[in-house]
């Protein structure tokens, strides 16, 4: 009997070994020869972060700072309000008909396209109501009545016309808002520049606008949190795995002020100039190229969710998601 | 005799009993694979995308239906092959002579991620 008592005690020994040795596996870490480094900036109106990895930190290093001045560049054509910049020249020219750069020419040539393709709801020259409209002052009030008006009926991108590096205005009080396009433009200039630099691994975010670059330098894919609408900032539900796809988010509540139970946010409607109201909280559109990615989302939004899926079966490459305001946990992906 | 058959088959079932409630404690549902080799974070991926896995030169593990397996291994064993593949209730998958661990636990939600986008 003792014998078989110790038979069995051996047995249990062995069965308390197994987690033992299935837990093992600590051991010397690998060596890590690459630097992975994170900048982060301000710039078009909104805080941005650059992560990449390099064969060494002053690589790395010099790798961020060239990102850092690609973003100023940009910014130096593409901001409505600082006066230095080329839009501004462009919106406060004295002649009908302006030569511009490149740059410039390419985003408000997709404008342009979008304003076609989205029947005139996504507009370039929404600048003027957009003027009238503050969302980070604090403070909860409406533009005047009379002025958004007047706003509203300057507002149309069909009198814009671009040739080339040559745009003319038909009219003289037409101002121009990249807005919805120039981080997307960003993103993807600077994915282009950090390739071009021989960066395999990289995260671009630009205000929430988020592209990469590779994967993860660990070789999985980045893994890109999509912002729960209207819930404390950083707050996640669905995450998005990318490797050098770009993801946007267009949402209205990213500028916002509740007023007498009505939340009044930035994405504005060009014909009426108030928010526009249409069950949708949020889009995220998930493409390769983040020009595309930016003109979606805030296209879709715009548009409500039957007119966007109808819109999208011509974006076949673009995956797009739905938040919206009734169930903001109802989600479904195209 | 036989009664000490018995009690040796009780003892036997009792402390397969206990390593299974002990395991079960251990182990964490969850749909989120995590790989380590030598201990140290391999990457991360998610159950629900079927997707193939080159961990290193030495083994290729395979998520399917939500269940990782091991489905290739250069080790001369091949224990890790041949054990069964894991899904949502949670679980290991060890290769010792590569070090390799595959690990399910944990939800996805909770997963840190690396930027938001908002």
């Amino acid at each position: 009997m003792y014998s078989q008592v110790r038979k069995a005690l051996g047995i249990l020994c062995c069965l308390a070994l197994l987690p033992a040795l299935s837990g093992c596996g600590e051991g010397a870490g690998g060596e890590n020869e690459e630097a992975v480094l994170t900048e982060d900036g301000l710039y078009f109106d909104t805080a941005i972060s650059i992560t990449v990895a390099a064969g060494s930190q002053e690589e790395g290093q010099a790798v961020l700072d060239g990102c850092m001045e690609l973003c100023q560049e940009i910014e130096n054509t593409f901001s409505r309000t600082s006066p230095d910049s080329e839009l501004y020249r462009v919106n406060h020219r004295e002649t009908d008909t302006v030569e511009i750069s490149d740059e410039l020419a390419e985003v408000i040539a997709f404008g342009l396209e979008f304003y076609e393709i989205s029947g005139g709801r996504l507009d370039i020259t929404i600048a003027p109501v957009l003027e009238l409209w503050d969302f980070t002052d604090g403070t909860a009030e409406l533009p005047d009545e009379t002025a958004l008006q007047e706003a509203v009926s300057r507002v149309d991108a069909s009198s814009v016309h671009l040739d080339g590096n040559t745009l003319t205005f038909d009219r003289e009080d037409t101002e121009l808002d990249l807005g919805a396009l120039a981080k997307g433009y960003a993103a993807d200039r600077l994915k282009a520049w950090l390739e071009g630099q021989g960066i395999g691994s990289a995260l671009i975010n630009l205000g929430g606008n988020v592209h990469t670059v590779g994967s993860r330098p660990d070789g999985s894919p980045w893994r890109v949190g999509i912002q729960v609408p209207f819930a404390d900032r950083g707050v996640t539900d669905r995450v998005i795995e990318v490797s050098g796809q770009s993801v946007v988010s267009s949402g209205i509540y990213e500028r916002y002020f509740e007023l007498d139970g009505i939340i009044y946010h930035h994405v504005l409607d060009p014909d009426t100039g108030y928010p526009v109201e249409n069950g949708l909280a949020q889009v995220t559109v998930v493409s390769d190229n983040s020009l595309l990615g930016d003109a979606l989302s805030t296209t879709c939004l715009l548009l409500g969710r039957e007119q966007a899926e109808e819109l999208l079966q011509s974006f076949p490459e673009a995956e797009v998601f739905f938040e919206e305001m009734q169930d903001l946990s109802d989600t479904e992906s195209l | 005799m036989k009664k000490h058959d018995f009690l040796l088959v009780g003892i036997v079932l009792a402390a397969a009993l206990l390593f299974f409630l002990v395991r079960n404690m251990l182990i964490e549902p969850g749909n989120v694979l995590e790989i380590t080799v030598d201990g140290e974070a391999y990457g991360t991926y998610s159950l629900q995308e079927d997707q193939t896995i080159e961990i290193r030169d030495g083994n290729i593990c395979r998520i399917e239906g939500g269940e990782v397996s091991m489905i290739w291994a250069d080790c001369p064993d091949q224990l890790c092959v041949h054990q069964a593949s894991v899904g949502e209730h949670g679980g290991n998958i060890i290769c010792l002579p590569n070090r390799v661990v595959l690990s399910v636990g944990g939800y996805e939600e909770g997963a840190p991620v690396d930027t938001v986008a908002s």
